[in-house]
């Protein structure tokens, strides 16, 4: 038997890095050898990254390069910002070493492409925290289902992702003015949220995108308006096997949703299928006031939520034990990106983007 | 003269197929108008049609429903392709039209229907049936009030199984891939626009052919952008596997509340808003229990507006409008690019 894959958990200032990390420490395939958080984050980031240190009894670090050093990982779990990772994943590569992105996977798509080639070059393991697309177990079901032909051929996708979970989770009016006074890029929903529908229906299709259409705008937030991204994107996509597919994005206001929003619809040839997020919640009705913006009590959320970071963090480990690609490949983060970058230029443009 | 001392006005129905069944049973629900002669090409049609609606006067020729002194206005529900010609021959001969959707297949033919209403001083419409249905009706009054703020993005949906069958090719050979767009989306484009209150500006459709044997292609999805700002994406989906029922759903996201109708076994919806997350259940007033049905609700409206000369409720140049962003999505999908919509 495999002796547990021996793992990094590097950067806690933003993301998913507690619930990465947290799987990881929980995998029975995994052990976490080391923590770390570089000085130029956040005094909160590095506070959660010693907690989380000393949660695993492992040592913290200052340096990601001195951990690698004295721990020597075979994987770790990368949380920075998204425009260092083709960098890092070339030096991890060059080590020999699997890793696990958060969201985004890079600034963009040469630096996507990097991290392919990197991947492949040094033939590591690479996944990238997009975990719900296909790892919430109604879209990793609805999947299964889809490739095993009970749809038959596909034909057309419908979704819809709007996260409720409102302001508190986005950039202040002050935090947008100072942003743009630096002229320092910022992203939307659109990168944030797009990739959960846009790798799923990859997933569905399975073909590549060949053509993107896009409607966005700040709709919601004042902050958003004045840093010059968009709250809800509609996206019209066709894949190069002539599936068609619209989708919604965002993140809106609207405070008393159980859930986010997620619905999938796949119409094929012989049959349809739909995930629905919010049918798929036991909902219980009643008073509701501004206090309760962001807890709905009342609300069992069963399908959706912390056990999709478990599955995806799962599969990566199996994938570095059965020496095969992980569900969500560095190939799938590339056609990601791709996609993202056409809807983002279908949108300033309004107009249709091919991608070859 | 009073509207009551006037009615009912004396209708001649042109086009006895399909949607005409659907007339004749608002027709049976509306005091202001009654049915007395019918028309078809097809004489068969015309005659069955004529025993069903309990009249007697049954024609092939729609010039001669139309020399009749007695018949006061037309409901035109032949098919779209003659519709302009039909109007334009009725409103100069003195008489009112409703005109089945599309009312028109350019822009020249909605602007000449316009014309000769104008210049006859008669009434013309485009019926739009699902503007009278309760549910929409209903979300409609909701965005109104402004119970969701303003809205920025609607999602609508009509899926079916295919309607047609291999044996009808000879009807549909000469239709053009975007026939489904043009004859269904005209209800689409309308719901969306009278929902926002503001005419479409840009539009881009795709479209999947569906069934290999029939050249109209099954499925069309449009994104559309308002002057408004809000943006809408709508379905003419006759793409379902068969035994799919044919039902209808609207997803409205506003500024500050969703409206969520997208139960398709049921007519009840949700609504959620800064007061919290409320089931607009079956038996609410969100159901269809209105019982007048859509059909007779428009045509009655139409009548009123004949019998007491003020506006009708949907105006042709409300109409031309939306046949502008329907006739954009067209060219979207044999150009493959993103339409402009002219005002």
């Amino acid at each position: 038997m495999r002796e547990p894959i021996r793992c990094a958990v590097i950067g806690f200032d933003y993301g998913h890095q507690s619930a990465f990390g947290t799987a990881l420490r929980d995998d029975a395939n995994a052990q976490v050898v080391g923590v770390v958080e570089t000085p130029d984050a956040p005094e909160e980031a590095r506070a959660r990254a010693r907690d989380f240190a000393e949660s695993c009894g492992v040592a913290y670090f200052d340096d990601p390069w001195a951990l690698m050093d004295a721990e020597a990982p075979e994987a770790v779990s990368l949380c920075l910002p998204p425009a260092r990772n083709p960098q890092v994943v070339a030096e991890m590569g060059a080590r020999g070493v699997h890793v696990l992105s958060e969201k985004p996977p890079a600034a963009d798509v040469a630096g996507t492409r990097a991290i392919v080639e990197a991947v492949r070059a040094n033939g590591i393991r690479f996944t990238f925290g997009f975990h719900a697309a296909r790892f919430a177990r109604p879209i990793a079901k609805a999947i299964g289902a889809v490739r095993g032909g009970r749809v038959g051929e596909v034909r057309i996708l419908n979704g819809t992702h709007l996260q409720v979970k409102g302001p508190r989770y986005t950039i202040s009016v002050e935090e947008a003015h100072r942003r743009k006074t630096a002229g320092e890029p910022s992203v939307g929903e659109l990168a944030n949220h797009g990739g959960y529908v846009f790798l799923a229906f990859s997933a569905y299709a399975g073909a590549p995108v060949r053509s993107v259409y896009c409607e966005q705008d700040a709709f919601f937030y004042e902050s958003y308006a004045i840093a010059g991204i968009e709250d809800l994107s509609v996206v019209s996509l066709e894949y190069a096997n002539g599936v068609v597919a619209t989708c919604v994005v965002g993140r809106t206001t609207t405070k008393s949703l159980p859930t986010t929003d997620v619905r999938h619809e796949v119409i094929g040839s012989g049959g349809v299928l739909h995930v629905n997020a919010i049918a798929e919640h036991i909902n219980v009705y009643g008073d509701f006031t501004d206090g309760d913006e962001f807890d709905r009590g009342g609300f069992d959320t069963p399908t959706f939520g912390p056990e999709s970071w478990r599955l995806y963090v799962d599969d990566f480990l199996r994938a570095i034990i059965d020496d095969r690609d992980p569900e969500l490949t560095a190939e799938d983060a590339l056609e990601f990106q791709r996609t993202l970058e056409a809807a983002y230029e279908s949108a300033a443009t309004g107009q249709v983007v091919e991608i070859e | 003269m009073t509207a009551d001392e006037r009615a009912p006005l004396r209708v001649g129905l042109i086009g006895c197929g399909g949607i005409a069944g659907n007339h004749l049973a608002g027709y049976r629900l509306v005091e202001e108008a009654h049915l007395v002669a019918c028309c078809d090409v097809v004489a068969g049609k015309a005659s069955e049609f004529a025993a069903r609606a309990g009249i007697t006067d049954a024609y092939t020729d729609y010039e001669d429903l139309l020399a009749r002194d007695d018949v006061d206005m037309v409901d035109i529900c032949a098919i779209d392709e003659v519709h302009a010609e039909i109007a334009i021959a009725a409103l100069q001969a003195g008489k009112h039209a409703l005109i089945e959707k599309p009312f028109a297949m350019s822009v020249a033919e909605g602007e000449a229907i316009i014309a000769a209403a104008r210049e006859s001083g008669c009434k013309a419409m485009c019926a739009q049936s699902l503007r009278w249905q309760p549910k929409w009706r209903a979300i409609k009054r909701l965005v109104d009030d402004g119970r969701i703020g303003q809205p920025v993005y609607v999602r609508y949906t009509e899926p079916s199984a295919p309607f047609w069958r291999p044996e009808q090719i000879d009807a549909y050979r000469d239709r053009a891939p975007e026939w489904l767009l043009i004859h269904n989306g005209m209800h689409s484009f309308d719901l969306m626009t009278w929902m926002l209150g503001s005419p479409p500006i840009r539009v881009h459709a795709r479209s999947h052919p569906g069934q290999e044997w029939l050249p109209v292609h099954e499925y069309v999805s449009c994104v559309t952008r308002f002057a408004s700002g809000a943006v809408a994406h709508t379905e003419e989906n006759r793409i379902m596997p068969p035994g799919y029922g044919l039902g209808n759903e609207i997803l409205v996201v506003g500024t500050t509340g969703t409206i969520d109708k997208t139960d398709r076994l049921t007519s009840s919806g949700d609504i959620s808003d800064e007061n919290g997350y409320h089931l607009l259940a079956p038996g609410s007033t969100y159901t269809l229990t209105d019982p007048d049905m859509p059909f007779a609700c428009e045509i009655r409206e139409f009548a009123r507006a004949v019998l007491n000369d003020t506006a009708v409720p949907i105006p042709l140049e409300e109409s031309l409008q939306v046949l502008k962003g329907l006739l954009a999505a067209a060219e979207s999908l044999r150009t493959g690019e993103a339409v402009s919509i002219d005002a």
